[in-house]
């Protein structure tokens, strides 16, 4: 299959961790960020594959990943309401809170709903204007401006149903507190997403 | 939604007084806030992440990224039906 026998090539890993192998001079310790390339890295085994001196670190993780059971929590106490349609993206609602994920309060009756874009769920909100419309605002930088994107334009539109649930983090800060802090051996990032590209 | 994904778009519009465009992800056309790259026009090909244009791609680069994702089963969110 094009583009991913390529990467899936035993040859060509044989021959990049070669030449890993043979620039390697001294023990490096490199944290991934991303849960998806931790994902990746242990199902096909590359920890075990590079050399012994090359250690990698799994990382914080994406904004659905570290989103605090709190937050979740939050968010299901939301969703229960009889007057809330809550919303957000795919992957977040299918996350776990104390009492399941959200998925499993729509299978409960509750509207809870998938969007593509924070931009959807204003639009939800002005076509039920007797609904209290909620999304759940999680992201990384990438993704903050999007959701400061609906809220700007749900105030232009003069909407007085549409609310945020509001999860932001930041990379830097949290990468700059892992080395800083003393004892820290991490030396380089596998950068996330867009970032990794 | 941790991935930008690459879409060419078609035709470019203002909603609600936003830029936005209809962006083709191989077949499958979104609506897309372009807000973030307004010089963008129709032929271009942007990467998009949750709904929102967030920078232009050459189209050789947009193909290869996309079809790696497509390959990978990451493009499931493309599938989530517009309201």
């Amino acid at each position: 299959m094009k583009y991913l026998d390529e990467y899936r090539d035993a040859n060509s890993a044989r021959k990049l961790i070669d030449a890993i192998r043979r620039i390697v001079t001294r023990p490096w310790t490199i944290m991934e960020v991303c849960g998806g390339q931790t994902h990746t890295i242990v199902k096909y085994g590359l920890d075990r594959i590079l050399p012994e001196s090359v250690e990698l670190v799994h990382g914080p993780g994406c904004p659905v990943c570290v989103t605090s059971l709190e937050t979740i929590d939050k968010a299901h106490a939301i969703a229960a309401r009889p007057n809330v349609t809550f919303c957000s993206f795919g992957d977040m609602l299918r996350v776990p809170g104390s009492h399941g994920d959200l998925l499993a309060l729509k299978a409960q009756g509750c509207d809870v709903r998938i969007v593509y874009s924070p931009l959807d769920a204003v639009s939800l909100a002005a076509a039920n204007p007797n609904r209290h419309v909620v999304f759940f605002a999680i992201g990384f930088e990438t993704t903050a401006p999007s959701n400061a994107m609906a809220v700007w334009q749900a105030k232009r539109r003069g909407l007085k149903n549409f609310s945020l649930l509001v999860s932001h983090v930041l990379v830097p800060p949290a990468m700059a507190a892992i080395l800083s802090a003393p004892g820290n051996r991490v030396q380089g990032f596998l950068g996330p997403g867009h970032d990794a590209r | 939604m941790c991935l930008g994904i690459p879409g060419k778009v078609v035709e470019t519009y203002r909603e609600h007084d936003v830029l936005m465009g209809k962006v083709d992800f191989g077949g499958v056309f979104k609506r897309v806030c372009l807000e973030y790259v307004p010089q963008v026009q129709p032929g271009a090909y942007v990467i998009v992440h949750v709904g929102f244009a967030l920078n232009t791609i050459d189209e050789t680069e947009a193909q290869i990224v996309f079809d790696f994702l497509e390959r990978m089963n990451q493009l499931d969110e493309l599938k989530v039906p517009a309201l």
